[in-house]
């Protein structure tokens, strides 16, 4: 099959209604590989046609592949056209995975039956996971306990502890759903360890994405048990890996959601706590509005610390202390009336005589003054609900294997955006092809070139496969391609493919390494530095570097140029000329008064290459 | 007393004493002046640039009681280049204004290090420092001598004439003057309870960068207050523990003989009359002979752990609970005569932070920040190991004292293998209440559950403090498992 996918490539670059029209000629005649060469190089070569057009071509392709027996393409193209086509007629001459998903994909009114039948099919297809999530959305939480019970018994045997942690979740949330309370909080308990020692060893070893996913799930785990202890313990982790990494936006809306989740729970220390975190935070990453918002924000929790801390009749000094710390922050926003407002508070409180009589001098200080005009801007929170299931889909990944034809039908049955759709419908055909030819190189890479259209995170995994393929052309194709994928996972990939006894393997993977030029890309491209063996991976590390701007990165250049060796430094030195980021030269201004001479002339050299004045 | 041609000449003399020209604030010991110097230095390692007089002045403020001071002109500023005499007339204002506030007025009281100076410094004149564009045109090194603070305003006049260019003052000056409200602001809400504690418990942070950023790190947590707040209250009750008599090296009461351990304060004076070799060889072979205590006499080298939780789920009142109570069962420990470390875990145990003698790390303890995940398997694993080392080598009787949050689960083999070569109790804090349920509970020599109805009320707090506090001294066999709420 791949050979009519890609034999004719010139086919590709040929009018669109020329190919449409020939390949119904071809259908129409009975030649039905003609037909489906024909058609798909429709598709192929004009993924911005009407939808209309589009589709009818897929109907045509679609018939073509039933003529020939090959029913999972068939099925593949019923689904891109959607829940309305008729397919009862195949359903028997599918896989159960596909008959399971076609079960599914065509719910409409009848989901829960439909998810109860899809539910039997994956698990005849051995695919628990997934027949576990469907006996869920049936409402079958006794036959979903049963299989997360499997499934978590079986993965807290092996080296696969996220895993094992999501499904004894996913045992503890079924367990809770059919009434057993008891296993419900022995599977939480063990989710919960299991959890801290994942993301304990995914931060060790570098891989911070991985535990930020261990913390959102403890998140929900907090909810779920109803232990606000983790759910503080996840939205802190979560919010320090998303600084850390510079994801400033995404950041600060956690930090939002935080504060709102403490503030509901009534622990409002911790929610002030991180108020303050958050306008360090904006003010680090140039956001004064919002820096300015969570101060107030943060001046507005300490004034309720007081007043419940008034009203449960705590101790004086906890009242004190919170109205201290809320005109602090008043204060360096210059909202002086309203810290005047606050001594006056104090001065009421029942403090020792002289402390009362130091409020009341206070007091006086700013009986004439004024709040200052403050911007402000806030931040909506993310809606938790938003959020993907990590403990549904990280499972499913797991179960997938990097398999591409499933990984690619997961984006096609779920996608919404219709450019995904079309080149997940593409790769998907592609991948059914090349199962047949898995040694194949050719038909590999020409995988590699399919998937590489849907730079979506599921499809990494595909890649991570690919990487193991015992032909190197097939390797190198993949961690080529895998440039195109700007996640912090894709490292995980470099730094192995930097390990590859294939010389053009490694090569490659350098490439795609200084192809990695994003802000939370800035630590695993330093600890690339540090710890590369191969300077050519040095040199791309340091290039990718000079192209992000972001001071973290320039910090790491300065530190390059002076402490690097002379190869480091002429990479250096080099990647900065040929960069237009400003963010290096800033710093370098900063910073030049602890510079050592021949670190300032390497880099006036610089600036007068770029026409600036020199340090 | 005139200053010599060699300093006046030197601009990194003449450049920071120059300043202060304009300078509000005179000592009046020369001696009580110089530790300026070293304020001025440490806060340049923290990062921070501002004329000497700024720092020479609020310093002294806080440093010494105003019976030592006097405000006022030290010499006709007017008169200088550059000056303008309503700012500095401002600037003066800002420095009553100050003297003013209950810290200013209680630092006779406080006594406070040069330490401890230098982080206040640094909390009032960072915001100020941040906003100043323009670099000062000199380095600073100032000679450690008395007579550079015994100037006429002669001498000062011509100091700030010896640099041209004084616009970076003058801006400082600006700027300073701009800040009023701000600056008054943060003295006035100056935790001076948290001052206070840092002297009653001491702080063996000693010196330098490090000691100054804990300092800094405690002063600018919001819940420090509110930690020291509950470890004072506690502290009157613990400062009526009795010292157990018999000699020992631990610090307290009078001297009862002379023995080979103590520290260098109860060092024997004729020790220093050996040579440097000899007297290293003495120190390395135990040799020493210091003055030894009139206290308990030393158990059977008992030492006592204290555990503190700085997971991010100790947020909020857990951690003042825990940090607080871990401060004054410390301070009660250490009074009786028994030797207390510290460790913080989260996903890591990390270094123990010890004491001297009866000082206690207390701004290390109220500024440690971990929250860096959790693994208590990993963490009581780890323990568990060391403390084997420990017994196996020094043959301690070890106390580990676990404070913590009410849905700290650690498994149950976990606990027993760390119990093999130490007991365990433990404070869990719950806000939010609700019942421990945790299965590692009935292997605990003690517990105790401070709930959200504990923490609220003053008087429920401070006896379920006292009476863990009393336990936790107490011998395991008399411990009990309760709650404290």
């Amino acid at each position: 099959m791949i050979e009519l996918y890609t034999g004719k490539p010139q086919l590709k670059d040929r009018d669109f209604d020329e190919l449409r029209g020939e390949g119904t000629g071809a259908l129409a005649r009975g030649q039905h590989e003609e037909a489906v060469e024909l058609l798909f190089a429709a598709l192929r070569g004009h993924g911005q046609v009407r939808e209309e057009d589009f589709a009818r071509v897929v109907g045509l392709l679609r018939d073509a592949m039933v003529e020939l027996g090959r029913f999972a393409e068939a099925i593949t193209l019923s689904w891109y056209l959607g829940p309305q086509e008729d397919v009862r007629a195949m359903l028997g001459r599918l896989s159960p995975a596909d008959r399971a998903r076609t079960l599914q994909w065509q719910g409409g009114g009848e989901g829960p039956r439909r998810a109860l039948a899809a539910a039997e099919q994956f698990e005849a297809a051995g695919q628990l996971v997934r027949a576990a999530i469907a006996f869920e959305r049936g409402g079958d939480w006794e036959r979903a306990r049963t299989l997360w019970s499997r499934l978590s018994s079986g993965l807290a045997r092996g080296p696969r502890v996220y895993e094992a942690a999501l499904a004894h979740f996913n045992l503890s949330r079924s367990s809770q759903q059919v009434g057993d309370g008891r296993g419900a909080r022995a599977a939480g308990i063990a989710a919960v360890h299991l959890l801290e020692e994942a993301a304990d060893r995914y931060e060790s070893g570098g891989q911070r994405e991985r535990a930020f996913d261990c913390f959102q799930t403890l998140i929900a785990i907090g909810e779920e048990m109803q232990v606000y202890e983790h759910v503080l313990e996840g939205y802190v982790n979560v919010t320090r890996i998303l600084c850390e990494d510079h994801l400033r936006g995404h950041a600060l809306e956690t930090f939002q959601e935080a504060i709102d989740s403490a503030r509901t729970h009534g622990e409002l220390v911790a929610a002030a706590t991180m108020a303050h975190e958050m306008s360090v935070f904006a003010r680090k990453e140039h956001e004064p509005a919002v820096a300015n918002h969570a101060v107030m924000l943060e001046a507005e929790l300490w004034r309720q610390v007081a007043e419940q801390s008034l009203r449960r009749g705590s101790p004086v000094a906890v009242t004190e202390h919170a109205l201290l710390a809320a005109l602090l922050s008043l204060g360096e926003l210059g909202q002086y009336r309203t810290v005047g407002e606050i001594y006056q508070r104090l001065a009421q409180l029942k403090l020792p005589a002289a402390k009362q009589a130091h409020y009341a001098r206070a007091v006086r200080r700013y009986e004439q003054a004024r709040n200052e005009p403050v911007e402000s801007s806030p931040i909506q929170a993310r809606l938790r609900d938003q959020l993907p299931r990590f403990w549904h889909e990280d499972l499913v990944e797991w179960e997938q294997d990097g398999d591409a034809a499933e990984v690619c039908a997961e984006v096609l049955l779920q996608q919404p955006n219709e450019l995904l759709r079309r080149n997940a419908l593409l790769a998907r055909l592609v991948a059914l092809a090349t199962r047949e030819r898995p040694e194949d190189p050719v038909a590999q890479i020409t995988l590699c070139n399919f998937l590489a259209t849907l730079q979506l995170y599921p499809v990494v995994s595909v890649f991570e496969k690919l990487l193991t393929h015992g032909n190197p052309r097939v390797r190198e194709e993949a961690i080529k391609e895998l440039g195109n994928f700007r996640y912090k996972r894709t490292f995980q990939s470099i730094r192995l493919a930097l390990e590859d006894s294939n010389a053009a393997v490694v090569q490659r993977a350098a490439a795609t390494a200084a192809k990695m030029r994003f802000p939370h890309a800035i630590e695993p491209l330093s600890r690339l530095y540090r710890e590369g063996r191969h300077p050519e991976a040095r040199k791309a590390a340091i290039r990718a570097l000079a192209d992000i701007e972001h001071v973290e990165a320039a910090e790491n250049l300065l530190s390059i140029l002076s402490f690097g060796t002379q190869e480091d430094r002429s990479a250096a030195v080099d990647a900065l000329k040929a960069s237009r980021k400003k963010a290096f030269f800033q710093a370098a201004r900063l910073a030049k008064n602890d510079l050592d001479g021949p670190t300032r002339q390497l880099i006036s050299g610089i600036l007068q290459h770029r026409g600036q004045a020199p340090l | 007393m005139p200053i010599s041609s060699v300093y006046s000449q030197d601009p990194a003399v003449a450049g920071p004493l120059g300043t202060l020209a304009m300078s509000r604030v005179t000592a009046q010991s020369s001696t009580l002046a110089l530790r300026s110097r070293g304020w001025q230095r440490d806060l340049e390692r923290l990062g921070l640039v501002v004329p000497f007089s700024f720092v020479h002045d609020l310093g002294l403020l806080f440093a010494a009681p105003m019976s030592q001071l006097k405000l006022g002109p030290r010499c006709d500023f007017a008169t200088l280049v550059g000056a303008d005499p309503a700012l500095v007339a401002s600037y003066q204002s800002i420095l009553e204004d100050m003297a003013e506030s209950d810290a200013a007025r209680r630092a006779g009281e406080l006594k406070m290090g040069d330490s401890l100076v230098v982080a206040l410094l640094a909390k009032l004149l960072g915001p100020t420092a941040q906003r100043l564009t323009l670099g000062r045109p000199y380095p600073v090194d100032l000679p450690a001598e008395t007579a550079l603070f015994e100037l006429t305003d002669l001498d000062l006049a011509a100091l700030w004439s010896r640099v041209n260019d004084r616009r970076f003052e003058l801006d400082a000056m600006r700027k300073f003057v701009n800040a009023r409200l701000a600056l008054l602001t943060l003295v006035d809400a100056l935790d001076v309870d948290t001052l206070r504690l840092l002297g009653m418990l001491g702080d063996p942070a000693g010196t330098g960068a490090m000691a100054q950023v804990d300092l800094l790190r405690a002063l600018a947590n919001p819940n420090a207050r509110d930690i020291v707040s509950f470890s004072l209250e506690l502290l009157p009750s613990i400062l009526e523990t009795k010292a157990r008599p018999g000699a020992s090296t631990h610090a307290a009461f009078g001297y009862s003989g002379i023995g080979r351990r103590g520290s260098m304060d109860s060092l024997v004076l004729t020790e220093l009359a050996w040579d440097k070799e000899e007297f290293a060889r003495r120190v390395v072979d135990d040799e020493v002979l210091y003055y030894a205590r009139d206290q308990s006499r030393d158990q059977t080298k008992r030492l006592h752990l204290l555990l503190i939780d700085a997971s991010a789920s100790m947020r909020g009142e857990r951690s003042t609970f825990a940090r607080g109570l871990a401060l004054a069962t410390a301070k009660k420990l250490v009074l009786g005569g028994e030797e207390v470390v510290f460790r913080f875990f989260d996903s890591r145990l990390y270094e123990p932070l010890r004491g001297r003698g009866r000082e206690l790390p207390t701004s290390q303890v109220l500024a440690f920040r971990g929250e860096r995940g959790r693994n208590p398997v990993r963490v009581f694993t780890t323990l568990a190991s060391e403390l084997a080392i420990t017994a196996q080598r020094e043959g301690r009787d070890v106390l580990v004292h676990l404070f913590t949050h009410g849905a700290h689960d650690i498994p149950k083999q976990v606990v027993s293998s760390l119990l093999e070569h130490a007991r365990l109790t433990a404070v869990f804090v719950a806000p939010q209440g609700g019942e421990l349920d945790l299965d590692y509970l009935p292997l605990l020599s003690g517990y105790w559950l401070v709930t959200h109805e504990t923490l609220a009320d003053k008087e429920a707090r401070a006896e379920a403090a006292r009476a863990i506090l009393e336990d936790e001294q107490g011998e395991p066999e008399t411990s009990r498992r309760s709650t404290a709420s």
